[in-house]
């Protein structure tokens, strides 16, 4: 059964946001219904909602940096039940079976993924909708297990702002004694300085805020 | 422009393996190069488009540098990282806002004037 859901669209480039309500799909049998608890608000979300990349689709519900709680699930789920918290990022879906997926790089499809919101679904062709609503639809792939323990409101980011970061520096093997810089002082440079220090670098971090206070988390010196 | 001062960008000559630029705009990437290592990267991840101005090749050449891009992870690696951050407490730091409040922290966005990062409580929408 589809359902009714609220949500916050923009319907042009430069226009507000605002109050909007839409259908979510019939969920199938892979797919796992979420209420949305939070929703980060990333830089990309500004961008595509100004259409400062080109190719914006309206109305758009933003929104990648999800989290919530699995209220019901298809009966193909396996590995989430209702009460679970879970995440879900930029994607929600990819073709599956072209070299690049199989090696579970699915952000580089080479049939181009299906983005959480300003995209269009593989199978309904419908436009995707994202996490600035009050319940998602989500096939199990591609929802995260959320770790017990870790503040559900603090690890909405890290459903892109960590993974954005944390992909280079596992990429780039950095570790114990690493020498790693981070230019920008902002969500996604805020990550990876937390990040790359966890992982034993020494961190410093270029930036040209004028406060120029570092955080007392990762106490990384400024350049 | 980022990092203008001369004594400074001195100090860290030939410093850095690994570079991570998050600035979500176009800018000059040329006075970082001298401060990577032999075989450093500086790795792009929050600004899609063309460079200005342009790269200068003579760092890169000389000293087997790169400059490159990086854009989020796949599903397994993305749960890799939310594991890493279980076990170690790591968070964003967050401002919680009302979705009611959506336009008003785009402006603040665009300003920078926030840390870190927006987290919209969806039980505003409830309101």
């Amino acid at each position: 059964m589809s359902m009714d859901v609220n949500g916050y669209a923009v319907q042009s480039a430069g226009n507000a946001l605002a109050s909007y309500s839409f259908v979510r799909r019939d969920p199938r049998p892979d797919d796992v219904v979420v209420e949305i608890l939070y929703c980060g608000v990333c830089h990309s979300d500004l961008h595509q909602v100004r259409n400062d990349w080109g190719g914006s689709v309206y109305p758009m519900v933003p929104g990648h940096e999800i989290i919530g709680r699995v209220v019901g699930v298809g009966p193909e789920v396996s590995r989430f039940k209702p009460g679970d918290n879970f995440g879900v990022g930029c994607m929600v879906d990819s073709c599956r079976h072209c070299s690049t997926c199989e090696h579970s790089l699915e952000q580089s499809c080479e049939e181009i993924p299906t983005y959480t919101y300003n995209g269009f679904d593989r199978h309904d062709h419908m436009p995707t909708f994202g996490g600035y609503s009050e319940k998602i639809i989500v096939s199990e792939r591609f929802v995260l297990k959320m770790p017990d323990g870790l503040d559900l409101k603090g690890a909405a980011p890290l459903l892109c702002a960590g993974i954005t970061t944390w992909s280079p520096l596992r990429h780039w093997k950095v570790g114990k004694d690493s020498n790693v810089a981070v230019i920008g002082l902002g969500g996604l440079g805020h990550m990876a300085l937390k990040l790359a220090k966890a992982l034993g670098a020494n961190v410093k971090l270029f930036t040209s805020r004028r406060e120029r206070r570092v955080m007392r988390a990762v106490s990384a010196p400024i350049v | 422009m980022l990092s203008t001062d001369e004594g400074r960008m001195a100090a860290v000559k030939s410093k850095f393996e690994l570079i991570i630029d998050t600035v979500p705009y176009v800018h000059d990437l040329n006075p970082y190069l001298p401060s990577l290592t032999i075989d450093g990267t500086l790795v792009l991840v929050g600004f899609l488009g063309g460079l200005d101005p342009l790269l200068n090749t003579t760092s890169l050449i000389m000293g087997r540098k790169s400059v490159a891009g990086s854009v989020i992870g796949g599903i397994s690696e993305t749960q890799e990282m939310l594991d890493f951050c279980g076990e170690h407490g790591i968070v964003s730091d967050v401002e919680v806002i009302k979705i009611q409040d959506i336009n008003e922290a785009y402006e603040r966005m665009l300003k920078s004037d926030v840390k870190y990062r927006f987290v919209i409580d969806m039980a505003s929408l409830k309101a």
